[in-house]
């Protein structure tokens, strides 16, 4: 089991690496000198070259990517174009909030989820089971950015119970994790129904209603166990959609999470900002996803024994 | 079996149908019988018969969209049908334990056999992990398993067919059940291993004193292990009887078709075995009369339009289902 870890941690190491090459190439080959998003508009040729040298677009690609990668070692993720300061420091400013409200929101997605799958499996077709079905169809249908400007309408301008934007405390977190785990909790759901009802028509499960286990137990623990290992799958699959929703949410809301800053990064052709938001969110989704792999084998003994 | 005794369990007029699109289907047709203390009854047939949703009809374990339509079925003097499901839980395993057919399947791959044997103690009585562990360990050793102790660490799946199956009767013997069912416990099994299971669970009938419903298509299995046996087709009880008469003197044409086509160690390999023609006839689309008439060779008119009652015949508690049974009967000369 050890030895599988140490082995995808190097191949997850590796894509990291990657990762990191193929957005600095990337970065670079599209439209857009970050000099020219800096100054004015009808800035001179020596303004413009000033910059270029100051952010070092100049050199070459090689000599570029070398700064680059030299100082990652460092913990030197560069300096952003657009606010000179270091990245590092701007980034983890923000990796807070930008933080809780993806884990709220994927708490509030399984919470949901696990409630109306367990209690849909158990009586499909019932009328719980319809709702929940409604509802994830509908979570997966409305774009996440409408969903966001309409509880603003509603809870922030009609009622006046959340704030519409910033963060000023945990009631700027309600709507932003509403937007975003609408959006999240409907695979989780489906995928959680569908095998719970799988489970349920398995043997085991009827051994143990034949040997008087209790309804609840054999629910949350025999059945829950055996479909919780495609749910957990999902949830890995989840922090793609996790990490996007929470940048339109952090956008529409005008959260200062890190979000933000890297639509603003994009926007502005921030080069060096833009290459260190992708490391995180790399590194966040293949470590995850490793921890979802260890998950599974503590969960199920079978694929620890194989490992 | 004196005919004083108390059966343990009395099961009247039970009837098993399953709601589907298709339509009702019948899969368990007005069944009645008793199982006496202490004695095995076998239940046989073909796949499809029926006989396996009867064996779990007893405690209410058959799965939507069947359902028990009529009938009583009463243990040790209650309906077990009007118990609320709460009742019913307290029944399960303490009162009547079971044996699935597949250990590989009916075990739960992600806890251990120890996990599982302490869970169902503790679903019935009050002790600590402990002492349901040492009660676990004790049945196991009573089944025949070497090392209780590590097997109580193991999942299912790191045992073979056989020390599996031992498993699910320790589970079954648990917390001494006066009845056990048996729904085909050695089919998944290897032929060495069934006999060692059939052997284990004979001895454990005589010396436990528990009741025994064995389920099984295996005529031989059937006649070393049962007192008395039921015959099914198609939902219903074709024969009835004390074991050894009825091998014997089979006076039901299905019977007497069911033993010809078994074969024994004394069977002649040179002659192919006698098979029944024809198929089970569809849950949805029975005959109006016998339900064995299409297929059987002593057929005459009045079978297909009568179905014939299940009623006494000859030597003691034979029941058959037959309008012209295999019996020559004083004034009746039969072919």
């Amino acid at each position: 089991m050890r030895k599988v870890i140490l082995r995808r941690l190097l191949q997850n190491i590796v894509l990291v690496v990657v990762i990191v090459l193929v957005v600095f190439i990337l970065m670079r080959l599209t439209a857009g000198d970050p000099a020219r998003m800096k100054a004015p508009v009808f800035a001179s040729d020596e303004i413009l070259q000033s910059y270029r040298e100051q952010f070092g677009t100049d050199r070459p690609l090689t000599a570029q990517l070398w700064d680059f990668v030299s100082g990652i070692p460092r913990g030197d993720f560069g300096t952003s174009f657009r606010y000179q300061q270091p990245v590092f420091e701007l980034i983890w400013q923000r990796v807070p909030e930008t933080a809780l409200l993806a884990f709220t929101s994927l708490t509030l997605a399984l919470l949901v989820a696990i409630v109306l799958g367990v209690a849909g499996a158990r009586r499909p077709g019932s009328a719980i089971d319809r709702f929940g079905i409604a509802a994830s169809t509908l979570g997966q249908s409305a774009p996440t950015f409408w969903v966001a400007l309409m509880l603003v309408l509603i809870f922030s301008v009609h009622f006046r119970w959340f704030p519409a934007v910033g963060f000023t405390g945990w009631k700027s977190l309600v709507l932003p994790s509403i937007a975003v785990a609408l959006a999240v909790f409907p695979a989780d759901l489906r995928v959680l129904r569908s095998s719970m009802i799988d489970t349920f028509h398995q043997e085991h499960i009827r051994t143990a209603r034949a040997f008087g286990i209790s309804n609840r137990r054999i629910t949350w623990l025999y059945a829950f166990r055996n479909a919780a290992l495609p749910l957990i799958t999902v949830v890995g699959i989840d922090l793609g959609y996790l990490l996007g929703g929470t940048i339109v949410a952090e956008v529409v809301f005008n959260y200062p999470g890190v979000g933000q800053l890297a639509i603003d990064s994009v926007n502005a052709r921030d080069y060096p900002l833009i290459q260190a938001i992708t490391i995180l969110t790399a590194m966040v989704f293949v470590f995850v996803n490793l921890g979802i792999d260890v998950l599974y084998m503590v969960l199920d003994p079978r694929i620890r024994i194989e490992a | 079996m004196s005919e004083q005794t108390q059966p343990r369990l009395a099961v009247r007029n039970l009837t098993t149908v399953f709601h589907t699109r298709a339509g009702r289907f019948v899969a368990v047709d007005d069944i009645s019988f008793d199982v006496y203390p202490g004695e095995c009854l076998g239940i046989v047939g073909e796949s499809g018969s029926g006989k396996s949703v009867a064996a779990l009809s007893i405690m209410g374990l058959v799965d939507y969209p069947g359902q028990i339509e009529a009938g009583r079925i009463e243990y040790a003097g209650t309906d077990l049908r009007t118990l609320s499901e709460n009742q019913l839980r307290r029944v399960r395993g303490e009162e009547i334990g079971i044996i699935f057919q597949d250990p590989q399947t009916s075990l739960n791959p992600l806890f251990t056999v120890g996990t599982q044997l302490v869970d169902v103690v503790r679903a019935h009585r009050k002790i600590s992990k402990s002492e349901a562990a040492a009660l676990a360990i004790e049945k196991m050793k009573l089944v025949g398993i070497s090392a209780p102790e590590s097997r109580m660490k193991s999942y299912p799946w790191e045992l073979s067919g056989g020390q599996r199956q031992r498993i699910a009767i320790a589970m079954a013997l648990l917390l001494g059940p006066k009845l056990i069912i048996a729904d085909e416990p050695t089919t998944a099994l290897d032929v060495s291993i069934q006999a060692q299971i059939v052997d284990l669970l004979i001895s454990l009938k005589n010396e436990l004193d528990f009741s025994l419903i064995f389920v099984s298509h295996d005529l031989g299995v059937i006649q070393n292990v049962a007192n008395r046996v039921m015959v099914m087709y198609a939902g219903r009880m074709m024969e009835t009887g004390e074991v050894g008469s009825l091998f014997r003197d089979p006076y039901h044409p299905y019977t007497a078709a069911l033993l010809a086509s078994a074969p024994t160690l004394r069977t002649n390999r040179s002659e192919p075995l006698q098979a029944i023609d024809g198929r089970l006839p569809s849950p949805g689309k029975l005959p109006p009369g016998c339900v064995f008439a299409p297929r059987c060779q002593y057929v005459q008119e009045d079978c297909r339009v009568r179905q014939p009652l299940l009623e006494s015949i000859g030597d003691a508690g034979r029941r058959v289902a037959c309008i012209h049974p295999l019996i020559a009967l004083p004034d009746e000369v039969h072919v």
